[in-house]
């Protein structure tokens, strides 16, 4: 918190003053440009180019930040060292950063508050964020039940635990047999099945009589824990076991995999030696190791756990050695990827998680494409428990406002206090101008002029007047509650931990509710 | 750039979405005296810790000019990274008093009182004195303790209508890792904190034969060290938990089991989380929370704008999912229905089964004590009258109540006066 000795001092300076008050080891750095801060981010002071005066030298001439970004990920993963972040900005300046963070393959989020709603829109170095470590909140398990039990030999130290507990299950006292991991059960459940049938359960009826078959090897259903278990997984063992996530199959084809370079990035580098990986290995990933907790005796629980890593262990080396030679390939050096990377990709490939981000300046001079017309049409239909306070209708309300101070070179609502007419003419306009965003975003507002149903001419105004009375006031918790959103979103981006959002964020601080708008 | 108005701005204007029009409109918004009334406001903040560094900056960049806050503990070292009101030179002082020092030296015209105590040492006379209680504690007995305090305050005519000037919102907020949630609850009219009590499960447990006999995870050998070990080895000492000395004993005694039943992951820091179920506090969202709550305050004093309606969840782990929605007063909330509980059990059942039932079931009571109309059936304190009432314990209901007698539970996660009707009829 400022105090009153910071009267007058560049507010950039204090800032920073006081964000290394609050934690020694933040190095907090300001610099005042020598031209307005429109020219500075749009390089758009003739003839010269100093990091005085423009943004894209000033990062150019940054000795303690890595520019280039690094290609090279921290051991948390993150392939950038900058992030932008744009606070308050006028409308027209916002463009100019979202463009110019595209053109320097930068991160960027622009974050703005207006009376009491406040948005956050976040933005990729390109096309997408591409997580490394999205830490859900469910762990996905690669357990290989299906596969083990049809093909041994794929994994043939589980396939020969399984068969030798599974063979002395009828001399197993009560508190033994009901202490056989599920693992092991469904294992041999399915081998036996394949061997009678010939093919997987894959009919309810089928399905239905797996897990009766399950439940019957059981001393007592109702007390033995392990079988409930495996029951309750039996798909995890019929259905063919999960190779890599759909949108990173999606990935392996794109061209910055496929055609990689000296200039690739580590990630893209990983990913191509995941292609060859899954190449060779039958659509299957290298194991990460994890196993869930069962019910089980501690030392088949142990054994069971070393079998996973080992045979981890063992697919990291094959992995590491595909990696090794596409960096040679490449020309680079030996350690260009460090193993701490290498292991933590493939601990994280069953949850790799990719976000497409399409830049603002694209969003506002291209408009929407129909994917972004349909992904945003569920939002309004799926609004808060009060229609009008839907998060999608503040975001048009704040886009009407960004266009007339783009257009006027001030917010609505100036002339509030002067008479109704003037008022009036004021709300009128910023209706209009909402009505013609939602006319962009295929929202049909021409016959609704009764309340009620969808968005309707009444709702549209009631929201013009309300952000004509916020007249583009600063309000200390609005900035809190965003400062605190970005705060989150940027230790995503940076340390490539947790999923990012899809770009905008939108805070409605008349009922506190919030969305996230994809268009 | 031009200087962009501030919050009076907004209080000086009427608009479409002023208190009067929400679904809880608490007041009409009256541009003339509105700034008037937030700076006479007199507004209690309970925690001066994560939460409560952010409450209290926030109350005090928006206008409010009269703040008390409470705290029983004092500044950690491990505190200093997000508790941003304190220095190192603060370790081991007072959180409220330090909280309250710092915001008096940066903002001088605010008017602000520390205390430093438990919430329950305060006299009912103390929580009257405040027009909004904004609580950001981590802890739940405290917050249900506060909730029942505040319910009581509000007077109920003979048709069950509170009167609204004995109404004191409470607002409060809790965060858990990228978690959080702020709710509004303005007592007899939404739901209280018992009402939701449901969503704050008891601490996470492991089957007690697993911990001892067929441990698999680290987890299960800490479980071991802290539930079974150390209550052996000092039968009279309780486990503090924020000793180091005590944690490194259960850390130690885990990792011997682990090394015994060759399971790796005893660390010292999972054995912290074990003991005190705790997700480490980020930062930002404690900022997230915080300011959600003051703003729903300011709304409240001010009635410029309408409320939260009653609860907003933020989950930031997976991209970000927020979601708000009315939550609905529980039936029979002890608490903020009054409603009498019933029991229909067997008059074969001991009044010890009955204590139990009572701390197991929904109640999820601590150490209730039970009264007749005619006479004390078990009393937990003092010590004189609990040795009294023991022998009781043992008994069956049949010889000590009536079928359909009406009883009275008192019991301390409830303020001292506030009482449970419970009737216990026979099968
Ligand atoms: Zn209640």
């Amino acid at each position: 918190m400022p105090d009153e000795s910071t009267k007058d001092k560049s507010k950039a300076e204090v800032i920073a003053g006081t964000l290394n008050e609050l934690n020694p080891e933040v190095k907090g750095g300001f610099h005042v440009p020598s031209c307005s801060i429109s020219e500075f981010i749009s390089n758009a002071v003739p003839g010269a180019s100093t990091p005085q005066t423009s943004l894209t030298e000033y990062i150019k001439n940054q000795s303690n930040l890595t520019y280039p970004p690094s290609t090279v990920p921290t051991s948390s993963g993150a392939t950038g060292t900058i992030l932008l972040i744009g606070n308050d900005l006028p409308a027209s300046d916002f463009l100019s950063l979202s463009k110019v963070s595209r053109v320097l393959g930068l991160p960027c989020i622009l974050v703005r508050t207006y009376g009491m709603i406040g948005s956050m829109r976040i933005q990729s170095a390109k096309e997408q964020f591409t997580v490394l470590q999205p830490r859900p909140s469910t762990e996905k398990f690669d357990l290989r039940l299906n596969s083990t039990s049809l093909t041994p030999s794929s994994f043939p130290s589980l396939s020969e635990f399984v068969d030798r507990i599974t063979a002395r299950l009828k001399e197993m006292d009560v508190q033994q047999h009901s202490h056989v991991p599920y693992v092991a059960l469904l294992c041999r459940a399915v081998k036996q099945w394949s061997e009678d049938k010939g093919s997987m359960p894959s009919t309810f009826d089928d399905k239905a009589l797996f897990k009766e078959t399950i439940k019957k090897e059981s001393l007592n259903y109702n007390d033995e824990l392990n079988y409930q278990e495996a029951v309750e997984k039996a798909y995890t063992a019929y259905a063919p076991d999960s190779g890599v996530p759909d949108e990173v199959k999606d990935l392996l084809e794109s061209s910055n995999v496929n055609e990689i370079s000296g200039e690739s990035n580590v990630f893209d580098i990983l990913l191509s030696s995941l292609k060859v990986y899954l190449e060779g290995n039958g659509g299957m990933p290298p194991l990460n190791g994890s196993i869930p907790d069962m019910t089980s005796d501690t030392d088949s629980y142990v054994e069971l756990q070393k079998i996973y890593l080992e045979r981890s262990a063992k697919d990291l080396k094959e992995f590491t050695e595909i990696v090794n030679s596409k960096v040679k390939e490449i020309g680079k050096e030996e350690n260009h990827i460090p193993p701490a990377t290498i292991s933590t990709f493939v601990k994280n490939v069953p949850y790799l998680t990719v976000v497409p981000s399409k830049s603002y300046f694209d969003e506002m001079t291209n408009g929407p494409s129909d994917d972004d017309k349909e992904a945003l049409m569920e939002q309004v239909w799926d609004p808060y428990e009060v229609f009008e306070h839907s998060p999608f209708l503040w975001w048009v309300g704040l886009k009407a406002c960004e266009m007339h101070h783009i257009e006027n070179n001030h917010w609505p609502g100036k002339d509030y206090e002067k008479d109704a007419e003037s008022k009036k003419a004021e709300v009128d306009m910023l209706a209009t101008t909402m009505l013609s965003i939602f006319e962009k975003y295929g929202v049909d507002v021409s016959d609704m002029e009764a309340e009620g149903e969808g968005v309707s001419k009444p709702v549209v105004a009631k929201i013009a007047e309300e952000m004509c009375r916020f007249n583009g006031a600063e309000m200390h918790n609005v900035g809190s509650v965003l400062g605190g959103v970005a705060g989150q979103e940027a230790v995503k981006i940076i340390t490539g931990q947790y999923v990012p959002i899809k770009n905008t964020y939108l805070f409605n601080g008349i009922v506190g509710c919030a969305g996230v708008l994809m268009g | 750039m031009l200087a962009r108005p501030d919050f009076s701005h907004l209080l000086k204007r009427n608009g479409p979405f002023t208190s009067e029009t929400a679904a809880l409109p608490m007041g009409e918004h009256d541009p003339e005296t509105s700034e008037g009334t937030l700076k006479s406001t007199k507004i209690l903040v309970i925690g001066a810790g994560g939460l409560g560094c952010e409450i209290l900056k926030d109350l005090a960049m928006s206008g409010v000019r009269n703040i008390e806050v409470i705290d029983l503990d004092t500044i950690d070292v491990t505190n200093l990274n997000r508790q941003f009101l304190f220095r190192q030179k603060d370790v081991g002082g007072s959180k409220s008093e330090v909280a309250a020092a710092f915001i008096r030296s940066r903002c001088p015209w605010i008017n602000i009182v520390a205390h430093m105590g438990k919430i329950q040492d305060k006299p009912v006379e103390f929580y009257k004195g405040f027009d909004v209680i904004i609580s950001g504690l981590d802890n739940v007995e405290a917050r249900r303790w506060l909730n029942a305090m505040v319910v009581g305050l509000v007077d109920v005519d003979e048709d069950g209508d509170p009167d609204p000037s004995t109404i004191i919102p409470i607002i409060d907020g809790g965060t858990e890792g990228f978690r959080g949630q702020a709710r509004v609850i303005l007592p007899r009219i939404t739901s209280c904190f018992e009402c939701s009590l449901d969503s704050f499960p008891p601490q996470k447990t492991f089957p007690m034969c697993t911990i001892a006999e067929t441990p698999r995870l680290p987890e299960h050998c800490i479980s071991y060290a802290f539930m079974l070990e150390w209550p052996k080895e000092f039968p009279d000492k309780k486990l503090d938990k924020d000793s180091p000395d005590d944690m490194k004993w259960v850390y130690e005694r885990a990792l011997a089991r682990a090394e015994k039943y060759k399971i790796k992951g005893v660390t010292y820091m999972l054995t912290m989380g074990v003991v005190k179920n705790i997700i480490p506090a980020v930062a930002s969202t404690n900022a997230i929370i915080a300011a959600a709550c003051v703003s729903e305050a300011l709304k409240l004093i001010t009635f410029t704008s309408q409320t939260l309606n009653t609860y907003m969840m933020y989950m930031g782990g997976e991209g970000i999912y927020s979601h708000t929605f009315v939550y609905e007063q529980k039936e029979n909330c002890p608490v903020c229905t009054g409603a009498t509980r019933k029991l229909t059990l067997s008059s074969e059942t001991t009044l010890y089964e009955v204590v139990q039932q009572l701390i197991n079931s929904d109640l999820r009571l601590k150490k209730p004590s039970i009264t007749s109309e005619s006479k004390t059936l078990y009393m937990q304190a003092p010590p004189a009258l609990e040795a009294m009432t023991r022998p009781n314990l043992d008994k069956e209901l049949k010889d000590l109540i009536e079928s359909g007698e009406e009883l009275s539970v008192t019991d301390p996660v409830f303020p001292g006066e506030k009482s449970l009707n419970l009737i216990i009829t026979f099968e």
